[in-house]
């Protein structure tokens, strides 16, 4: 009686621990050691999962003591759904920042993958990343939402082309905050403390309420044919936005730029940008608080140090 | 054995209704009561939570209203979701002929608030009503879908670096919105709020905001802030007032200065502009303008019908 009493509530235990009610796969530090979570897991770091669908974490995962694996879930198939529940992929990494506002040096350096690394079209939600050797890195078309990703060796959040972005807030890694390889779409957005540049567009896109705030290179900086609008950028080490050819830049403060490099710019646009509603004060060093342009325009309406602006 | 077989069983009941099959760990009144919520929680309120996590509410957390704190988070890293409840208090407050509470049966001095938190808490979905304070929370959060009024002090205050999303701050005795630098907001209402509607006090983005009826300046942001898409209507005394370089574009402020103190529409300093600002109709003082102290009117202003200074 007691056996078959037992037996039952061991496989209900069981069965609870591997698959949610709605086909949800389960992920948790018990399941993550003991492997198994998908047909190609093994036990131990990293997670790995092979299969497309959507997956919950139920406990943090915490994986202290190395840098090596730098993965702590690898996702090795495009759309897969990871939703941390509330839950945070952890480690011990430590960073010092040697008198600056951002990180100079971590107990592990991440490479260019994260502790959440995934393939094209992941979605990555509700959760925390902190203390790993990299934070998060996604593909192309990927979605990431609700967020805090802080004290990584290596950058924050990297994402694909063609990626949203929403909800974040990403400080104090070792790179940049959000890193984007192409054309993103970045909405309410908190990039601060990051060693290299707040936020740092490889190609088109939008970024709109962002806030970026001493970080070591650049707030924000777009290649070109960007829209940046609705942001403060104050602080940062080299310029407060850089507007490659063609972006435009709109409604924003960007105040006292170049705390690492006395000769960068508040807004530094090129090849036709345009900017519109940017007030620039107070930077750092030898280069007034202005815009350096070179064939950018101003399209009126934007205020350096409490003039006109070039 | 069948005693045992049942005691086992009850002792698995308690630990499913404990942490659902998420692994997040419920929160309703029975457990908050009990006591044994985390490792650190004694019998009855404060729930405290002392291990990082996911927290849920499966119930409202009722009270009488005077509790310092209902829910206190002890350490960064934790994600409680309201999950559509709310931490419902039994504070009252008087109402004075302006709308705005002046006074409550209790009151927060400083650190006092219905859910207190560390550092990287995520606040989610639900109401705070009727509290000694709201929500308070350290750096790099994010805190989405609340509600949040008739409370006895601030109704939000928030830490550097964190995002806001979705927040309504209504009647509080004590400002609506606080954060602190550096915050992303958005999608905030704060009305009838005792002090100032919303307020950032260093840096940060505050876009699709609506600020009316409180007693102070219905938004306050401060050095290097971004505010726009904003309306601030009918406050006590300023609409808005933003600190050196700020930018402040596209918002409507009207009918402010209610309490008679002399105030402006839109006062600026140190080389802040703004542009897109609609100005009229102001209560007593100054006239429905700008107060400008090295602010640059960055164009397509309108003060009372015709250009701001």
């Amino acid at each position: 009686m007691r056996s078959r009493f037992g037996a039952v509530l061991a496989a209900a235990f069981v069965g609870a621990a591997a698959h949610a009610g709605d086909g949800v796969i389960e992920i948790n530090q018990t399941k993550a050691l003991a492997g198994g979570v998908n047909t190609c897991d093994t036990p131990g770091f990293p997670v790995t999962i092979c299969d497309k669908g959507s997956y919950l974490l139920t406990s943090d995962l915490v994986r202290n003591g190395s840098a090596v694996p730098d993965i702590v879930v690898s996702i090795g198939v495009p759309d897969v759904t990871l939703d941390l529940g509330g839950h945070g992929v952890f480690g011990d990494n430590v960073c010092q920042t040697g008198g600056t506002f951002w990180p100079m040096s971590c107990a592990y350096s991440g490479t260019a993958w994260g502790a959440i690394y995934g393939l094209q079209r992941t979605t990555v939600r509700n959760g925390r990343v902190a203390g790993n050797a990299g934070g998060v890195s996604v593909g192309d078309g990927s979605t990431v939402r609700d967020l805090i990703v802080s004290g990584n060796g290596g950058t924050g959040l990297a994402v694909g082309t063609r990626s949203i972005v929403s909800r974040v807030t990403v400080t104090g890694n070792l790179g940049h905050g959000v890193f984007c390889w192409g054309a993103c779409a970045l909405e309410e957005v908190v990039v601060n403390n990051n060693q290299a540049n707040g936020i740092e567009l490889l190609g088109p896109g939008s970024v709109r309420r962002a806030t970026a705030s001493r970080n070591g290179g650049a707030g924000i900086h777009s290649a070109g044919g960007a829209q940046i609008s609705h942001f403060s950028s104050l602080s940062n080490g080299h310029q407060g936005v850089v507007a490659g050819d063609g972006t435009v830049v709109s409604f924003g403060s960007i105040r006292d730029s170049g705390w690492a490099d006395q000769t960068a710019c508040g807004l530094e646009a090129s090849g036709g940008a345009g900017y519109h509603g940017v007030v620039i004060t107070s930077n750092w060093g030898t280069n007034p608080a202005t815009v350096c342009n070179t064939g950018a325009v101003n399209l009126g309406g934007n205020a350096c140090q409490a003039g006109a602006c070039p | 054995m069948q005693s045992a077989a049942r005691a086992l069983a009850v002792a698995v009941l308690a630990a499913t209704a404990a942490h659902a099959t998420d692994g997040v760990i419920e929160i309703n009144q029975a457990r908050a009561l009990a006591g044994g919520v985390s490792s650190c929680d004694g019998p009855g309120f404060p729930v405290d939570l002392c291990e990082p996590g996911s927290y849920r509410l499966t119930s409202d957390l009722a009270h009488p209203g005077d509790l310092n704190w209902v829910v206190f988070i002890h350490v960064p890293g934790v994600t409680l979701d309201l999950n559509g409840f709310g931490i419902l208090g039994g504070n009252t407050c008087q109402y004075g002929g302006l709308g705005w509470p002046t006074s409550c049966a209790a009151s927060a001095l400083t650190i006092e608030a219905a859910i207190r938190g560390g550092d990287r808490t995520t606040i989610l979905n639900g109401r705070v009503v009727g509290n000694i304070a709201g929500i308070h929370v350290g750096a790099e959060s994010i805190v989405r879908d609340v509600l949040v009024t008739n409370n006895g002090g601030v109704g939000v205050s928030v830490g550097a670096g964190t995002v806001v999303s979705g927040v309504n701050a209504i009647s509080n005795l004590g400002v609506g919105l606080e954060c602190r630098a550096g915050c992303t907001a958005s999608e905030v209402v704060a009305t009838s709020n005792s002090t100032h509607g919303i307020q950032l006090l260093e840096d940060g983005s505050l876009t699709h905001a609506t600020a009316m009826s409180n007693a102070s300046a219905g938004i306050r942001v401060g050095p290097n802030a971004q505010l726009s898409q904003f309306s601030s209507v009918s406050n006590g005394l300023q609409g808005v007032v933003a600190g050196d370089g700020a930018s402040i574009s596209t918002g409507a402020i009207r009918s402010n200065g209610w309490t008679g103190v002399p105030a402006c529409g839109l006062e600026v300093s140190g080389g802040a502009g703004f542009h897109g600002v609609v100005i009229t109709s102001i209560w007593g003082g100054p006239s429905a303008t700008v107060c400008s102290a090295n602010g640059v009117n960055l164009g397509s202003n309108a003060c009372q019908g015709v250009p701001c200074p």
